[in-house]
């Protein structure tokens, strides 16, 4: 499932009147662009209804290259973490 | 940043978006992601990353506190992977906390 999927899924909404692909398409990048932005400076995103984007520091650590077994070092970084809401696989 | 701020968020910055209409796009987008996640279809979105549905067998536990053996069943769970923008952006975050 992608972009498109969803764009269709807002068009196929019985309450839609007048919006078309291209500006359904167009809120949805900015609502990613919004969650991306706002992980970007560190701050968790709450969807409810759908999960949470949380924002995690990994520390420096040894790591290796797999294939050569060469060590590597990992440098301190963040990563982002979601957690899905309770309500997510139960239909 | 919650669901009520994106709201707020798309219908400042988007032409002609009422908060109402917000809230009805956005419930309508995590309608839309949860329906595919819940068929098992992974969700992609370029630049931004990819939720998986991965799959938990069934398997024998115990419960710490009694020790007493319990099945658990078969179960799914997301796990979300950033995509390579949304990575590199992060790196921002570092070099800024650093």
């Amino acid at each position: 499932m992608k972009r498109s999927d969803i764009v269709r899924h807002v068009l196929e909404d019985g309450e839609n009147q007048e919006l078309t692909a291209r500006s359904v398409g167009k809120i949805f990048d900015f609502f990613l662009e919004e969650i991306a932005s706002s992980l970007e400076r560190g701050e968790d995103v709450k969807i409810s209804g759908f999960g949470t984007f949380i924002v995690r520091k990994i520390k420096a650590r040894p790591g290796r290259n797999p294939r050569t077994g060469e060590p590597v070092p990992i440098p301190e970084h963040h990563t982002v973490l979601f957690h899905p809401s309770r309500s997510f696989f139960k239909k | 940043m919650t669901r009520d701020d994106l709201i707020r968020r798309i219908a400042e910055e988007m032409p002609g978006i009422s908060i109402p209409e917000a809230r009805r796009l956005i419930l309508l987008f995590v309608e839309g992601m949860k329906k595919g996640l819940n068929e098992a279809e992974n969700l992609e979105f370029r630049r931004f990353g990819v939720f998986e549905v991965h799959h938990r067998k069934a398997r024998t536990a115990r419960n710490p506190r009694t020790g007493a053996s319990v099945q658990v069943g078969s179960r799914r769970s997301l796990v979300f992977r950033q995509g390579k923008v949304l990575k590199a952006r992060m790196k921002n975050l570092t070099k800024r906390t650093i």
